[in-house]
């Protein structure tokens, strides 16, 4: 993970040191693209739209609405990993606390991490660790 | 058979109402029963009102039912139209609409919980309560509820308690927490003693550095050895005049989800340093290292960093101040107006607000706002404006509060963090204005 972000900040120097202000740098996101505060498109009238809408849940948001909720956990999307998700998270605490994130594949790992070394999670091993990264970071990503 | 090493049958209902938690047959099957349960059928179960029934997703089992161990959802019962974001840990937060009391009353006030509601508040029992006081002081204290309000001076202060994740919503991409927008804020009315008053009868030595806030919240994974969060100050911070030991909001006790019957509140700073149901200060001769000071937990980027970036552990430094900020809470986004209208809200820093500015052509231009002072040091200040529109339409109105020494609210997001601390953003409402 270090390696990973001294590598970009390496790349941003560079690309700033090489550009002559014309190169794109393709690690820059736009800070206009997403807008944070742009009304949902696919809301017309505008008195159904709160200006506050959050931005941050947008991409996943469209993405869980092609796979069908399982109202025998909490209404998750019903896909691979679902179930070992459900089982191993809500041992202390609810599907929202998880549902409503969008994160990183980093932050996801993580927290997963985090949950076993400062929270007490029980480490159920690299396969259950890969089929619950899998999962989240499928339906719950801030990437995809 | 999943990989977790529980079943997952939702055929082997066998004993739906059994209190055993720990089987999973049971839980499916409890959960399998609780899916055609209508909502009068859960209350009369719960023997509770469901205040947020109508939000309840169908098939939804409430965690005082599906798990029978955790009954503090019970105390949500006194809110009025927060909105829940979890329900174990609970949070919720207040829909800006209805933060629009001057002082916030205790149905209308977030809540950000860690851990699970101790069962001496669920029951308002304070019987036994003591807090104690040691670490870097020339006399350890242990003082009774009674001794807090006979032996120091008892000071009532409209303090401003927000999240430090308030906002964390708007960040791209998402940041971990709860998703905050502007709700997880409030200015109830709190009686207290001062931590100062507290700190200096014990003594405080000159190698105190900071302070560690103890209450006795259990721990989600049940774990007893294990306390959900403990977080300090400065002990500078701790010494000004402004932080109180407190025991009572808004006249009464303090509410069992906010405290019961005894907690920090220590204005300007992310409300995680206000320890509620406090038991213990610790003061240390470092930086307090509790669970939730470390890690990415309340801290920020130690320099700036682009949306999204991964940031190294050992570069995040603690957070410690709360930004300047603005809600408008009169009219509620989306109303009908006319074509003049009157706008009202709260404006608060770490600190004092010197002025709030309000915009109806999205931040091209900005007219001052009517702006109270403070009732006391760190209350939330009262603004109002008569907003004049030129012609009938959509219109959006910016509010941005400006603090004493300068600083206001950006237009967008602040500084992208991992974990999406300090958005001050300004607020905005729509209105139809005709």
């Amino acid at each position: 993970m270090r390696t990973l972000a001294r590598t970009a900040l390496a790349c941003l120097a560079l690309a700033a040191m090489t550009s002559a202000g014309i190169a794109q740098n393709p690690m820059l996101p736009n800070p206009m693209l997403p807008n944070p505060m742009l009304p949902n498109p696919t809301v017309t009238n505008p008195m159904l739209q709160n200006p506050m809408l959050p931005g941050g849940q947008t991409p996943a948001q469209q993405d869980l609405s092609d796979i069908p909720l399982n109202a025998d956990f909490d209404n998750l999307p019903d896909a691979p990993g679902m179930e070992d998700t459900f089982y191993s998270c809500t041992a202390c605490h609810s599907t929202a606390t998880f549902a409503q994130q969008r994160l990183t594949d980093e932050r996801w790992a993580y927290l997963w991490d985090w949950m076993i070394t400062d929270q007490g999670m029980f480490d159920y091993g690299p396969e259950v660790r890969e089929i619950v990264l899998g999962y989240l970071t499928t339906h719950f990503s801030s990437q995809r | 058979m999943d990989s977790v090493g529980r079943g997952t049958n939702s055929d082997s209902n066998t004993d739906t109402m059994s209190a055993d938690g720990a089987s999973p047959a049971v839980e499916t099957g409890r959960r399998a029963f609780l899916k055609g349960t209508s909502l009068a059928a859960l209350t009369a179960m719960m023997g509770v009102a469901i205040p947020f029934g109508r939000f309840m997703p169908e098939g939804y089992s409430p965690v005082g039912i599906a798990h029978a161990q955790e009954p503090d959802m019970v105390v949500m019962a006194e809110k009025d139209g927060v909105t829940i974001l979890n329900e174990r840990p609970i949070n919720a937060e207040t829909p800006a609409h209805l933060l629009d009391d001057a002082v916030t009353p205790a149905n209308r006030l977030f809540v950000r919980n860690n851990g699970a509601v101790p069962f001496h508040a669920l029951d308002m029992d304070a019987s036994g309560w003591t807090l104690s006081v040691d670490g870097e002081v020339d006399t350890d204290l242990e003082l009774s509820l009674d001794d807090l309000r006979n032996d120091f001076e008892v000071v009532t202060r409209q303090l401003v308690l927000e999240c430090g994740g308030n906002g964390r919503a708007f960040f791209v991409p998402g940041a971990s927490g709860n998703q905050w927008t502007t709700g997880a804020v409030g200015c109830p009315e709190w009686t207290g003693v001062r931590l100062r008053d507290v700190l200096n009868r014990a003594g405080v030595r000159d190698s105190a550095v900071y302070t560690g806030h103890f209450g006795n919240d259990p721990h989600l994974s049940g774990d007893p050895e294990r306390i959900p969060i403990s977080r300090g100050i400065p002990i500078a911070k701790a010494l000004e005049e402004d932080a109180l030991i407190a025991f009572a909001m808004n006249g009464n006790d303090i509410p069992a989800v906010h405290g019961f019957p005894l907690r920090l509140m220590v204005p300007g700073y992310p409300g995680s340093a206000s320890q509620k149901w406090l038991t213990r200060i610790w003061v240390r001769d470092q930086v307090h290292d509790g669970p939730k000071m470390g890690g990415y937990s309340y801290r920020l980027p130690a320099y700036p960093v682009a949306p999204g970036t991964e940031v190294p552990e050992e570069d995040m430094v603690i957070m410690d101040t709360m930004p300047v900020k603005s809600l408008i809470t009169n009219p509620q986004t989306g109303a009908q107006v006319g074509r003049s209208f009157d706008i009202r809200g709260h404006a608060w820093a770490d600190g004092e607000v010197a002025k709030v500015e309000t915009s109806i052509d999205f931040g091209q231009t900005w007219q001052q706002a009517t702006l109270d002072a403070p009732v006391n040091a760190f209350a939330w200040q009262h603004f109002r404006a008569t907003i004049q529109v030129p012609q009938a339409g959509y219109y959006e109105v910016w509010a941005k509060a400006t603090d004493t020494q300068g600083r206001r609210q950006p237009i967008t997001t602040p500084g992208w963090n991992p974990r999406g601390y300090g958005n001050n953003m300004v607020h905005r409402i729509a209105v139809l204005a005709g």
